[in-house]
């Protein structure tokens, strides 16, 4: 592939997008480049389950005719995606990356969809991701793991696990991913990407396969944080078929990136998220680093006191697999050897929570999330590392048939659960790489329905720093 | 920014009673006899029975062994503290700043 059809790989939706509009750059061609590296690349990475050539090379002339004909549409117009495998697009399979829905057809496009769609995306297909999307590591032994592109022997973190190995790698711009206990974030994290969990009820899921209905949330995954507030920008929004669905107003995400770093307040925890009992050294070291950078660049620094906040992972455990078999109970009954064994018998953990606990937990999450309010009350947005731990290879998480769940895979949430039990809108951004060469993330965490305050500072993030523009070794 | 109004108090007010770094979230995780574990997997298989879920006997054993992690989050938010005198709603259970303790969905 010639350097410049690898930088239009690599390139941002928000750099891509004045030149779509004004005819520099062709939608066909970013489709031809994406679809030649899928097939170029994607037998190491496994990151796409379906891609669909055809249709993404007419929907990609179509966008071009409409743009050379004065239809554009916006920053999404004319840029190649892919679809977390558990968002449907009508007449394609939906098989959330397990053999019990080998054969589910999607009758209908989902919210998100329809409105990629209508912006003139041009999806090229579905990703692959965690059986159901439970799971951390990204690991899948029925469709086959996806490889974090940075390392193929790396997990790629999950569930998520596609989407994070085919941004990272440069075979698509943009995918959507869903986050129940960091599931957008862990692989963002982990494969250098920006990845942004938006506030809960922000963006439906109306079409999207449930795992846990009070704690799911669908946002997107992009190299740069400037494209996920363009993506953001078009799936966000109310649908009254999602009960969770939120009526606020929807702002424009990428109107305040530029506006730089001054007069925040950014709040660093005291407990728990630095704890270097946790908290990987290199981990540490990059994270601390870039927090220096951003108080040198205009923001306030402000230490928080938590002692109670590693509570929230508890929280989130309870709810997270209680709901996640009440999701499949049908399902698991009927098809109970189609599951994978470790996702089977992570569903089946929840037989073991009495409804009093679970109750409890719903309860306990109300109280965490007014204590999180009140001790975040003075601050902008909260800066943390986004996974305590560097990558694991993909055989340290894997657990063969017959054995107890692999604990490697525990350590990868304990800090983005905390935001899946809020509610609260959280980031995760590239602020360096370990010593193997392997991506770290800087969690930007931010008030309800303040996903401008969250993106402007990841973007000003990096802003300042030259991480996002090396390239993995494919 | 307050996530609630500022002259409106919280449904509910945690206050976690931590428990001594060298006490153990749920001691039956690192010392628990095979006993306790037989006990958890027979309860497991007698729950999967009822909601018609098909468990074998030796994946019951495994699905008891994998359980720790959750047994450990029963027994820590056993543990929390908060004022319990309004109810949860548990099917809108995020708490936001409109003024409302149901995400703004109404």
């Amino acid at each position: 592939m010639s350097d410049r059809r690898e930088d239009l790989a690599f390139a941002s939706i928000h750099e891509l997008a004045p030149k779509i509009k004004d005819g520099s750059v062709s939608p066909v061609e970013l489709t031809q480049i994406a679809l030649e590296r899928v097939a170029k690349l994607d037998s190491k990475l496994n990151s796409f389950l379906d891609v669909w050539q055809d249709e993404a090379l007419a929907f990609a002339a179509k966008a071009e005719r409409e743009i050379a004909s004065g239809d554009y549409k916006g920053p999404m117009h004319g840029i190649p995606i892919g679809l977390k495998d558990l968002v449907d697009v009508e007449g394609k399979p939906t098989t959330a990356g397990s053999k019990v829905l080998q054969a589910n057809i999607a009758t209908s496009n989902a919210t998100v969809t329809k409105r990629l769609n209508r912006a003139g995306a041009i999806t090229i297909g579905k990703t692959n991701l965690v059986e159901f999307a439970l799971g951390s590591a990204g690991v899948n032994p029925y469709t086959g793991d996806a490889r974090n592109p940075w390392d193929t022997d790396k997990i790629t973190g999950g569930s998520s696990s596609g989407s994070g190995a085919a941004v990272a790698g440069g075979l698509v711009h943009g995918a959507l991913g869903s986050d129940t206990g960091g599931s957008i974030r862990m692989p963002a994290s982990l494969c250098g990407l920006a990845g942004l969990k938006p506030t809960y009820g922000r963006v439906p899921r109306t079409g999207v396969m449930d795992l846990s209905w009070s704690k799911d949330h669908v946002g997107p995954m992009t190299r740069r944080t400037a494209d996920c507030a363009h993506m953001l920008n078009v799936i966000a929004g109310h649908d009254p078929r999602d009960i969770a669905s939120s009526t606020q107003n929807v702002p424009d995400f990428a109107a305040d990136l530029d506006k730089g770093l001054d007069g925040l307040r950014i709040g660093i925890p005291e407990h728990y998220f630095f704890d270097p009992d946790i908290v990987d050294p290199e981990v540490l070291s990059s994270v601390n680093t870039a927090i220096e950078l951003l108080a040198n660049n205009g923001a306030e620094i402000v230490r928080i006191p938590m002692e109670w906040v590693s509570q929230g992972r508890a929280i989130n455990v309870i709810i997270s697999v209680a709901e996640g078999l009440a999701v499949h109970e049908k399902l698991i009954a009927e098809h109970a050897d189609d599951y994978t064994p470790a996702v089977r018998t992570r569903m089946l953990t929840a037989l073991s929570i009495p409804a009093v606990d679970y109750i409890r937990a719903q309860r306990a999450r109300q109280a965490f999330s007014v204590q999180m309010a009140e001790a975040t009350e003075g601050v902008d947005v909260l800066a943390t590392p986004s996974i305590p731990v560097l990558a694991h290879t993909i055989e340290e998480c894997t657990v063969p048939p017959g054995e107890a769940l692999a604990e490697k895979s525990h350590e990868i949430p304990l800090f983005t659960s905390i935001f899946d039990v809020t509610g609260e809108p959280s980031l995760s951004v590239l602020c360096g790489f370990d010593p193997t060469n392997m991506p770290i993330g800087l969690m930007i965490s931010g008030h309800a329905f303040d996903e401008a305050t969250v993106l402007r500072v990841g973007h000003a993030y990096e802003e300042l720093t030259s991480w996002h523009t090396k390239r993995p070794p494919l | 920014m307050r996530m609630y109004p500022a002259n409106t108090q919280p449904l509910v007010y945690i206050r976690i009673r931590n428990r001594s770094p060298s006490t153990p979230a749920n001691p039956h995780t690192t010392t628990m006899p095979n006993t306790e574990k037989n006990h958890r997997a027979e309860h497991i298989s007698n729950a999967a029975h009822r909601v018609g879920i098909p468990i074998s006997e030796d994946h019951a054993q495994l699905v008891a062994k994998s359980s720790d992690a959750l047994y450990d989050a029963i027994d820590t938010v056993r543990t929390l503290e908060y004022q319990d005198h309004e109810p949860c709603n548990v099917f809108h259970p995020v708490v936001f700043a409109d003024g409302s303790d149901k995400g703004d969905d109404q």
